[in-house]
C-alpha cells in the first residue's frame, strides 16, 4: 500500500480579517476590550470531576463518536487524558476557522499517536469537542493538526479516557489583566 | 471548515451495537512514575503500575529516552482477515527520544496487566517518526522514562475479542463493587 498525503487548500475566506495595528510598546493584539493594547487572561475556576472510559467501534468518526459519548454521560466540559487507536483515514485542519487548510492522510490503518483536546458546550448547551494531535501513515510519517469534524473515521478502535471539567458557577468569567 | 464525507471500510465480522461503548470511572488515583535505564517500557510500565495498585489507567508519556526500540505502523491488511494490520518493526538505534505518548493500563484475558501505547519519536538523526510500540523490545535509556498516569476506580479496560475487527481490544467494563474494592 502506498500512502498518500494530499494537502488541499481549503476555501479561502470572502475577505481576509484587518488584522489590528500594532501599536509602539504595546502588545500587536488586544483580547481586552476595556483596555486596547493588553492582554487579558480568562480565568474559570473549577475542579475535575468524573471520568469517562469509551472505546469508538469502527467507521465511527472521532469528534462526533467523543461528543456523543460526553452527551450519553450528561457531559458538557471535558478534557482528554489519554486515547490511542486507529483511523481508515485522517483529516486534519491546520489554521483558523475559513481559512483552515487540510492534511488527508490515507489508510487505512492510520495510527493516532497522542491526542488532546476538551469539549465545551455550545449556545445550545450541546458538547462540542475540539481535538488536537498526530497520526502516524503506513510509512511511519508523522502528521499533526486539528481533527476536523466528519473526516476520522475509527478503523480497529479507539480507546478514550475523558475527565468532566466542573466550572465554577459563577455570573462571567474573571479577566486577568497583564501586568 | 463543513463536514468531510466518511470514508468507511468493511469489516470482516457484523458489526457490534451499540458502536458506542463507555462507562463512567472514578479517580483512582494520579501518579508520576520514572521508568529506569534498562528497563522495558511497555512490561516495565504494567508492572510498575499494578505495584502501584492500577488495575486501569490512563497514561501519559511524558518524555524520556531509549537506548534501544522498535515500532509498528498499520497498513492495509490484503488477505481479508482484517481491515488493518501492523507491518515489520522499524528498529531504531539510540537514543531516541520519546517526545509524547499516550497509553492504558488494562487486564488481558488472562487477567494480567497489559499496556497499549502509540507515541512520537525523534531518532539520533532528528527525524521524527511514530507508531506503535510493542512489549519487549523498547528498552528504557540514560536519564529514564516519565509517565503521568491516572487509575481508574469502579471501572476497568479488559481485553475481549472482537469478531467485528478480528482482533483482541479494550473494551471499558464498570467494576462490581467488591471487585473493584480489590
Amino acid at each position: 500500500m502506498t500512502a498518500r498525503k494530499r494537502v488541499k487548500p481549503a476555501r479561502k475566506p470572502a475577505a481576509a480579517k484587518a488584522a489590528p495595528a500594532a501599536m509602539p510598546g504595546r502588545a500587536p493584539y488586544s483580547l481586552g476590550e476595556d483596555r486596547p493594547g493588553t492582554l487579558a487572561t480568562l480565568v474559570e475556576r473549577g475542579r475535575y470531576g468524573r471520568m469517562v472510559l469509551a472505546r469508538v467501534r469502527p467507521n465511527i468518526d472521532l469528534v462526533t463518536g467523543v461528543e456523543r459519548v460526553c452527551a450519553a454521560h450528561g457531559i458538557t466540559h471535558a478534557v482528554v487524558r489519554s486515547a490511542v487507536g486507529s483511523l481508515v483515514d485522517a483529516a486534519l485542519g491546520y489554521g483558523e476557522g475559513d481559512s483552515m487548510t487540510l492534511i488527508a492522510v490515507e489508510g487505512p490503518g492510520i495510527e493516532i499517536l497522542t491526542m488532546g483536546g476538551e469539549v465545551r458546550p455550545d449556545e445550545t448547551g450541546r458538547p462540542v469537542a475540539r481535538l488536537r494531535g498526530t497520526v502516524s501513515d503506513s510509512d511511519a510519517n508523522v502528521y499533526g493538526g486539528e481533527f476536523v469534524r466528519g473526516g476520522n473515521p475509527v478503523c480497529i478502535t479507539l480507546e478514550i479516557a475523558m475527565q468532566e471539567w466542573l466550572p465554577d458557577l459563577q455570573p462571567s468569567p474573571e479577566r486577568q489583566e497583564r501586568n | 471548515m463543513g463536514e468531510r464525507r466518511l470514508r468507511t471500510v468493511k469489516q470482516p465480522g457484523r458489526p457490534a451495537r451499540p458502536r458506542l461503548l463507555s462507562v463512567a470511572a472514578g479517580n483512582g488515583g494520579e501518579l508520576r512514575l520514572t521508568l529506569p535505564e534498562g528497563a522495558d517500557l511497555l512490561d516495565g510500565l504494567a508492572e510498575a503500575l499494578s505495584r502501584a495498585g492500577a488495575r486501569s489507567a490512563a497514561v501519559a508519556l511524558v518524555g524520556g529516552c531509549f537506548s534501544r526500540m522498535q515500532y509498528l505502523t498499520g497498513q492495509p491488511c490484503d488477505d481479508g482477515s482484517r481491515v488493518a494490520t501492523y507491518g515489520a518493526p522499524t528498529p531504531l538505534e539510540g537514543p531516541v527520544a520519546l517526545l509524547s505518548g499516550s497509553a492504558f493500563l488494562g487486564l488481558d484475558q488472562n487477567g494480567q496487566p497489559i499496556v497499549h501505547c502509540h507515541a512520537v519519536l525523534l531518532d539520533n538523526r532528528g527525524k521524527v517518526h511514530g507508531g506503535h510500540l510493542p512489549p519487549g523490545v523498547c528498552r528504557v535509556g540514560a536519564g529514564g522514562m516519565v509517565v503521568h498516569a491516572v487509575a481508574f476506580s469502579g471501572a476497568a479496560l479488559e481485553v475481549r475479542y472482537d469478531a467485528e475487527t478480528n482482533y483482541p481490544v479494550f473494551h471499558p467494563a464498570a467494576l462490581a463493587a467488591a471487585e473493584a474494592a480489590q
